[in-house]
Formats: structure tokens, sequence, C-alpha cells
């Protein structure tokens, strides 16, 4: 049976695989047969990860790490593919930081740390990946950012954000058309609201239901991690073969109205 | 930090009024406590104390004393 989805002869490398969006990322591409390195600085739910996945034929390497650390990034990166025994074909960037701060709170250091994470190092990591010592010269490669519908549309206290994952969408085009000679596909998904424990806390702030007001701007309800990591399996398998510079608003519906 | 200090970053915060605030005020009656000030709590607690607050803790506040109670490093 032909699965368009099929990851055997992939090699993928997914940041912020600890939790949320790459977590379930990374148990997708692990289940469709790919090899991974796995990096986050949250060493127990990496662990806890690593568990989950052993005992496995795919060949797995995770690695702690900050990713303001460019240097020790890029050295994991190209000391990984000995370990894994082959080049990589895919990078996924879900590393990020949530930031939820009204303008009158914005301080610089928040903003820049936001930025660093959300944007730059996608960037950093682009440029890794797209060198000779990053993927496979001889296949096609694909790199997924995630972007947000707070890149997309306007929001009350989420500037630095918002601003954070609009960067992800210029990024991802200017890379498409950049690294075409390359075989290089550059796409970004722009998920809307996942249901997190975060959601939770803010909704105890509003006198009205939060939970409910954020559920009616999604006409399909609340979205899930897997939703999201569905539509980055795609973008990295070859059924996308013909896509980059895409921005995928996997969204429930928010931004189309 | 004197309670004078804790006011003014409170005032800050709030987008109110130099000398506007003091520790007995309800704050349900304070016109600028709306849930964009409520969150800027948040951020300013973690920014200037090092402190995660939750909504559940937003939400027991009911005098301005019972926020700067909570200043401290």
């Amino acid at each position: 049976m032909i699965n368009p989805m099929s990851m055997y002869d992939k090699t993928v490398i997914v940041t912020g695989a600890a939790s949320g969006i790459g977590r379930e990322t990374a148990v997708l591409l692990y289940k469709l047969g790919a090899n991974l390195l796995l990096l986050d600085i949250d060493e127990s739910g990496l662990n806890s990860l690593e568990k989950e996945l052993e005992n496995s034929n795919n060949k797995i390497v995770c690695a702690v790490v900050d990713l303001n650390d460019f240097e020790l990034v890029k050295k994991i990166i190209i000391d990984s593919r000995e370990k894994l025994n082959s080049v990589y074909t895919g990078l996924v960037h879900c590393a990020g930081i949530p930031s939820i701060s009204p303008l009158r709170t914005i301080s610089n250091d928040h903003y820049e740390k936001v930025m660093r994470i959300n944007s730059q190092a996608g960037l950093n990591l682009a440029k890794i990946f797209a060198g000779k010592k990053g993927h496979d010269m001889s296949k096609q490669g694909s790199i997924v950012f995630i972007s947000s519908v707070y890149g997309l549309v306007g929001s009350s206290a989420n500037v630095a954000y918002a601003m954070s994952k609009a960067a992800i969408v210029g990024m991802t085009k200017s890379l498409a058309i950049e690294l075409a000679n390359k075989k290089i596909r550059v796409n970004c998904v722009a998920p809307g609201f996942i249901k997190t424990n975060m959601a939770d806390n803010v909704n105890l702030l509003f006198d009205n239901n939060y939970a409910d007001i954020i559920e009616r701007m999604h006409p399909l309800g609340w979205g899930e991690a897997l939703d999201i990591a569905n539509a980055v399996v795609f973008l990295l398998s070859d059924a996308s073969k013909w896509t980059t510079g895409a921005v995928f608003n996997i969204d429930g519906g928010y931004t189309a109205q | 930090m004197t309670e004078k200090e804790k006011l003014e970053l409170l005032e800050e915060t709030f987008e109110t009024d130099e000398g506007s605030l003091n520790p007995d005020m309800k704050l349900e009656e304070i016109e600028e406590y709306d849930s964009m000030t409520k969150l800027s709590l948040i951020v300013m607690f973690d920014d200037e104390f090092g402190k995660k607050i939750s909504g559940d803790q937003i939400k027991s506040f009911v005098y301005v004393k019972d926020i700067l109670e909570l200043m401290e490093k």
C-alpha cells in the first residue's frame, strides 16, 4: 500500500520536541518511520519522550540544548549525523516562547528573548541545515517553521509574540526563493489555539468565559497538537514536493472570518 | 522596596495617575483595574520580582494592599 506521508527514508531535526506541537510531531514522525534528532532545553520532558520512543527500529538522538547557543546547536547537529548514520532531509522548528504581555509591560529584554527563540533561532537552524554539513544535497530537503494566527491577524497583549511569528512568515517566503536551487523547500504552519494550561490560566482573569470566547472564534472549536503535527509531516513528506513558500493556516477557521 | 516605590510601580502598571493609589482602595472600584491591567500584573510580578502568579491569585486580590504584600523578591 502506498503511503505518501511515509518517512522511512527521512531524517528530521525537531526543536521543542519535549512538549506540545514539537512532541506530537516527533511521535508522529517516529510512527511513520523517520530517524530523528530531537532538541529541547527541557531535560525531563526530553527524557520522558526518549523513553516513549525507545525499542524502535528508528535511529533517535536526543540532545538538551539552549537554542540561544548557536555554536553548540551547530556542533550537535553535525556530530549527530554520525550517530544517526544518515544526513538530514528535514528540519522543524517548533521551539517557541509564549508571550502574553500588554504594550505597557513590554521591555527590550522580554522582546529580544521572544524574538531570539521564536524567529532568530529558526534562521540559525536553517543556515546549518542548508549548509554542506546539513542536509542531503542529493535529495529534496524540507524546512518547516511554526508561525501562528497571531502572525497573520491582530490581538491584544500579544505584540512581541505577533512580531516574532510574523517574522517567520517573511523568513519562510524569502528562504523558499533563496533555497529553491538547493532543492530545499521552506514552508510554515500558522496554528490557531491549542488548548493548554496557559490558556486555562488566562481564562481566570476575565469576567466572561475566555475559553468560550476563544472557542467561538474557531468555527471548528479548539485544536489539538496532533492537528498541527499532521500538517507539519505533510510538509516534510514527498506528498508536498511542489509546495514551497506556503503558509498553512491550521486554525479551525480562525482566519477565514 | 518601600511602600511608596511599590505604589509608584503599581500606578505605572495600572496606567493611572501618580499618587492616585493607596493600600486601602478596593480594586473593583478602580476604573483602570481591567483584564489588561490584570495581565500586566502577571508580567510585572515576573519581570520585577521573579514571581509567577496565577489567575487564581489575581482573582483573590480584593484591596491594593493585597497586591503590595506580594511585591517582595
